[in-house]
């Protein structure tokens, strides 16, 4: 077995048994270095003939080539095998629970509330506000409501004097809208709104509501139905049903009590106590602006027809999320309030 | 309003239409109704039985053993009442049978004794004493009828009846009487309804010799009718009057009152009747009240009057309140001998003011308020005497007084067909329309592309086409409209301002795990006190409601922070841990006190509330500060807030020249120990109009930088009335151009510091948007951070 043999032997074993970076940077040392035993090999060579020389160091320098990539293969073997080690020590349990980002969360009435504009912004509607401290004339008088009328017993008012309320419904903004704006109009109002209502299960002093106007020429009872038809679609879900029920309002004539199918029993009413047994819910009022309302903010009622309806929030706040009690909405515990961050509104 | 199936019935045809069938047409028209009872149903299985034979129970002192004829069968029963007799009726419930409130009488053994069923007291059938008298107070009700043992007892007792409970809507004064309810049934069911037929005798004589009348404000009693009867027997009225009573919620008290009563619930016209004995100088004067004039009212208190206010009269002084109550010397009593009925109109209006200033409601007022129909004034005044003459209560003197000047005259409605088509959002055809209108007895033409209609007397709420159009669309049908689109241009709609706002500042702040709340804008004016706010205190300045629901919500808040203390207060005593809470509200700003015409301003207030383990000052200041940083407001200005209810080291306001920002910090402890807020909690209430007013829009921006930027560290001693915010201000100004930020990031105090002294640790960052800077620049754009800091607050740099 000659010299160069030798070496290939003993430094492929070698390197076999390597066991860290270190160990192959001894050995490149030992036998490619400077001094390593192939170099000193390489320089032994001026003893030979010129005619050996060329075939003897063509096979030195495979054996170099041979032994440098066995030690670079080696290295990057060791290199992965750490690496896979490494990863392989970093396993976490996926279980444990992450981080804790702290989101709050919007207020079941604000983002009840909310949806209802976006829907109606989105069917054209404008939002307009006013003032909730409101005088008699916008809150009674041009909505068909003249002092002592017998319809303001159905609004418990709250007075700051003989002229000065806060407002029981949104409707004054309508009413200044309408003697501001000339037709078409197109506006919702949603806002707060207080009645002298002591705060029990379903009711309360204050309470938000959200109003629409609609003024055109030629507009129908059928578009009233056909609005609130997305309306109910887009608060409630899909599927819903609208029931409407002839009733009175002193600014709407026709006037029309509306129903949904009841979302906790999905229209069935058996066992429901949300809907006690029918089926149906009262979600709001509605009908076609009175004519006198018309007149008396300006609008020329020959000409423009118009509908016009009321939303408790509230009512629908309670109905969406089966909440049982309308004081939880004023007391703002956070357990409740937190509740309203876990799933889309 | 309560009405009895059966009574209905007499006046409209309802044959072969079961209740709930009804009930189902009736709220499809639009006649809610709110509770419907069978009494029937809750009493079954009970008849009228015999009391054959009384026998002493041997192991009681006060049980019988009674032997009773149902009928088909003589049983045993065993009862604890005293107040029967052999030989007497009564009601009798059988083996398993039903009792109002779900009762079950079953057959059982008392003390040893079979009893196989149960004899009825009439508190037990839901017949109170004053609808079918018992001879004692607990006991059982003896019939005092001719019945056969094993009858059903419910006719005989009116239980054989249905309940509704009908929400009479305000447009619909003429729902509140059966027949107004018959004439609805009938045009609702197309059934035929009919009126009471009316004959009255008389017993000669003349109202003229007995009585004068005179109305003097024909305003506010357009009509005043009357009649007179004489040789009064008062007893009680019969049992079907007193019936009919019952099941209408009214008590029964006499002949003579049970008349006016039983009138008025049947064609809806309230009545008086006076005891014309007691009219002094046999007058009736209807008028307003005088000066200083006052009455006692039947429930035996004295009222003064003002000259608003509409009084029957005599020729010495008032005695009823027109339409509200009657007066006290005029009451029918055991002595009465004449009875003056009167049946008028009073104004609704006048009425209503009356009975508010004087805190009365009555059911008559409530009548009049909503509108009686002065078509039926005579003919519920002759439906009244001639009850008198069918109970023999009295004669009825011949003659009648009718004050009626002014007739009410109906108007014609004339409406295009057209216009109630697009009302309705339905082409009904007219003569549909016309068939409708005329099952509602509203006489209807078709002339042309028109409508002409007549309404009823009993319909004064029709008044317009879209009345009409109501009218039609109702019986029609509401669920055949059809559902469709507007047409017309569409146009964008749009939020608004002010939600936009609000909807920004809310998706941040939920951002930072804030949690939203919603308080009432009126709150306790002790609040403003647990603030320890002075009197002087502009925030005392609230609007202050006339007639609140209470102390705790009579005034109009003028700051949020109060409704905040109250919500973190709540949390706290539930043991929450930790809470951030915002709320958007208005702060009700009046411009004078008592409000005049100029309502008061409505500014927009963000208020934010914290407490919990990483609530502290800087914190409530961090929140608002990224606020402002979206708004675009950079650096407003800081000053210590003077504000009763802030600890006066810990509050501070921001403003941006002359507009208030913010007033924040943490709650004094005197306001916390008020609040009951057991940790320290902080405050920020932002206001949005001036937020709004300092906001500026993004512009341009630049690219990310390309060349590195070099930081830079310096530790400085200064003294500790040096604030942080003016030496970085004097740092960011020093450093020039250069200088991209200059950030606070610890300060220290304590050895090697000098007592009286902290370090600031500010970290400097330089660099040129143009090029990587040399050393040069870099040491002196240090320099002249140090040196200003130095020159201005005596700064030393910490070795």
């Amino acid at each position: 077995m000659d010299a160069l043999t030798s070496i290939r032997e003993q430094s492929l074993e070698a390197l076999e048994s390597a066991a860290s970076e270190a160990e192959i940077e001894q050995l490149r040392v030992r036998i490619l270095g400077r001094k390593g035993e192939l170099t000193a090999i390489l320089r032994g060579m001026g003893q030979m003939s010129a005619e050996e020389r060329p075939a003897f160091g063509q096979k030195v320098n495979a054996l170099r080539e041979e032994i440098e990539s066995a030690l670079q293969e080696k290295s990057a073997a060791l290199e992965s095998a750490q690496k896979g080690a490494r990863i392989k020590a970093e396993t976490l349990d996926i279980s444990v629970p992450g981080t804790a980002q702290p989101l709050g969360a919007a207020h079941p009435l604000m983002s009840t509330m909310g949806k209802m504009v976006k829907t109606f912004v989105r069917m054209g509607f404008s939002v307009e506000e006013g003032p909730e401290i409101e005088l008699d004339r916008f809150n009674f008088e041009l909505l068909n409501m003249p002092k002592n009328h017998p319809a303001r017993d159905a609004q418990d008012t709250l007075y700051f004097s003989e002229n000065i309320l806060l407002r029981t419904h949104t409707s004054p903004v309508q009413a200044r809208t309408m003697l501001k704006q000339k037709p078409p109009i197109r506006i919702i109002c949603p806002g707060r709104v207080y009645r002298a209502d002591e705060l029990d299960l379903t009711h309360s002093p204050a309470f938000i509501q959200c109003e629409g106007l609609v003024i055109d020429e030629g507009i129908t009872m059928a578009d009233l139905k056909g609005t609130l038809a997305v309306f109910a679609s887009e608060v409630f879900g899909e599927g819903v049903r609208l029931r409407f029920r002839p009733s009175f309002f002193p600014f709407t004539e026709p006037s029309a009590e509306v129903d949904v199918s009841c979302p906790a029993c999905g229209g069935s009413g058996e066992n429901c106590r949300v809907c006690k047994g029918t089926g149906w819910v009262e979600v709001l009022g509605a009908g076609m602006v009175n004519p006198r309302v018309l007149e008396m903010c300006g609008i020329d009622s020959a000409k423009y027809t118009g509908f016009a309806f009321g939303i408790g929030v509230e009512r629908t706040a309670m109905l969406k999320y089966n909440v049982p009690d309308m004081r939880l909405f004023y007391e703002n515990d956070r357990r409740f309030l937190a509740q309203f961050s876990k799933g889309r509104l | 309003m309560l009405v009895s199936l059966n009574w209905l019935k007499n006046y409209v045809d309802l044959e072969g239409l079961s209740p709930e069938a009804f009930e189902k047409k009736m709220i499809a028209a639009g006649n809610a109704i709110e509770e419907s009872r069978n009494l029937g149903d809750e009493v079954q299985r009970v008849v009228v039985g015999r009391i054959l034979k009384m026998e002493r129970h041997p192991n009681s002192d006060h049980l019988w053993i009674c032997q009773v004829d149902v009928g088909s069968e003589t049983i045993q029963i065993v009862t604890g009442a005293q107040n029967m007799r052999e030989g007497d009726l009564v009601p009798t419930a059988l083996d398993n049978s039903l009792l109002p409130g779900g009762v079950r009488i079953k057959k059982g053994k008392l003390r040893g004794e079979n009893s196989n069923g149960m004899m009825c007291s009439g508190e037990e059938l839901g017949v109170p004493p004053e609808v079918y008298p018992s001879n004692a107070e607990r006991g059982l009700l003896i019939l005092n009828g001719e019945h056969a043992p094993g009858e059903d007892i419910r006719p005989i007792l009116g239980l054989d009846d249905v309940l509704f409970d009908f929400e009479i809507l305000a447009n619909r004064p003429d729902c509140l009487s059966i027949l107004g309810l018959a004439h609805e049934a009938a045009a609702v069911t197309g059934r035929a309804s009919k009126a009471p037929e009316v004959k009255v005798s008389g017993s000669g004589g003349s109202i003229h010799e007995r009585v004068k009348i005179r109305v003097e404000d024909e305003t506010l009693c357009p009509r005043y009718a009357a009649r007179v009867v004489r040789g009064i027997k008062i007893e009680p009225s019969p049992l079907w009057m007193r019936l009919r009573l019952h099941a209408s919620g009214i008590r029964p008290i006499n002949n003579i009152v049970d008349i006016t009563n039983y009138v008025m619930l049947e064609l809806g016209q309230p009545m008086h009747a006076f005891d014309l004995g007691s009219v002094r100088g046999a007058q009736i004067i209807v008028r307003r009240a005088k000066k200083g004039e006052g009455i006692r009212t039947l429930d035996g208190k004295d009222r003064a009057l003002t000259g608003n206010m509409l009084v029957i009269a005599d020729a010495e002084g008032a005695t009823g309140l027109a339409g509200v109550m009657g007066g006290e010397g005029s009451e029918i009593t055991e002595g009465t001998k004449e009875v003056l009925f009167e049946s008028a109109c009073f104004d609704g209006a006048s009425i209503r003011q009356t009975g508010r200033a004087l805190g009365l409601r009555t059911e008559a007022q409530g009548r009049f308020e909503r509108g009686v129909n002065p078509g039926i004034t005579l003919f519920a005044l002759e439906r009244a005497v001639q009850l008198v003459e069918e109970l023999q209560a009295g004669e009825v003197v011949d003659g009648l007084i009718d004050l009626y000047p002014n007739p009410v005259k109906i108007q014609p409605i004339e409406v295009k067909i057209g216009y109630l088509q697009t009302l309705m959002g339905i082409a009904v055809p007219p003569d549909e329309m016309k068939a409708i209108l005329e099952r509602l007895q509203i006489r209807t033409e078709i002339k042309g592309d028109s409508l002409y209609c007549l309404p009823p007397a009993h319909r004064q709420d029709l008044r317009i086409g879209a009345d009409i159009a109501e009218e039609v669309l109702r019986l029609y049908g509401y669920d055949q409209i059809p559902t469709t689109l507007m047409r017309g241009e569409t146009k964008a709609g749009g939020e608004g301002k002010t939600l936009a706002r609000a909807a920004e500042l809310r998706a941040m702040l939920v951002g930072m795990g804030a949690f939203e709340s919603v308080t009432f804008a009126f709150i306790a004016p002790r609040w403003y006190d647990l603030l320890g706010l002075p009197k002087d205190a502009p925030e005392r300045q609230s609007a202050r409601l006339q007639n609140p629901l209470g102390e705790e919500y009579s005034v109009m808040r003028t700051t949020l922070i109060p409704s905040i203390l109250q919500v973190l207060s709540l949390n706290m005593s539930r043991s929450v841990e930790e809470m951030l809470t915002f709320e958007m509200g208005s702060a009700y700003l009046p411009k004078a006190l008592p409000l005049g015409e100029e309502l008061p301003e409505q500014r927009p207030v963000l208020c934010i509330g914290l407490y919990g383990e990483n609530a502290d000052f800087y914190r409530v200041k961090g929140i608002a500060e990224a606020l402002f940083g979206r708004f675009g407001i950079e650096k407003p200005a800081w000053k210590r807030a003077c504000k009763s209810y802030l600890h006066p080291g810990r509050g501070a306001v921001a403003a941006k020249g002359e507009l208030e920002l913010a007033t924040l910090g943490e709650i004094h402890p005197d306001a916390q120990e008020g609040f009951r807020l057991s940790k320290r909690v902080y405050v920020a209430e932002i206001d949005l109009i001036n937020l709004d007013l300092c906001a500026q829009s993004l512009g341009a921006v630049k690219g990310a930088p390309r060349f590195p930027a070099v930081e830079r560290d310096m530790a400085l001693v200064v003294g500790e009335e040096v604030l942080v915010g003016d030496l970085l201000a004097a740092i960011e100004k020093a450093g020039g151009t250069l200088l991209e930020q200059a950030k606070l990031f610890d300060i220290y105090r304590g050895a090697p510091v000098p007592e009286g002294s902290k370090s600031v640790a500010v970290s400097i960052t330089l660099r040129a948007p143009d090029r990587t800077l040399t050393e040069q620049e870099i040491s002196k754009a240090v320099e002249d951070c140090l040196g200003a800091a130095k020159e201005r607050f005596g700064a030393v740099l910490r070795a």
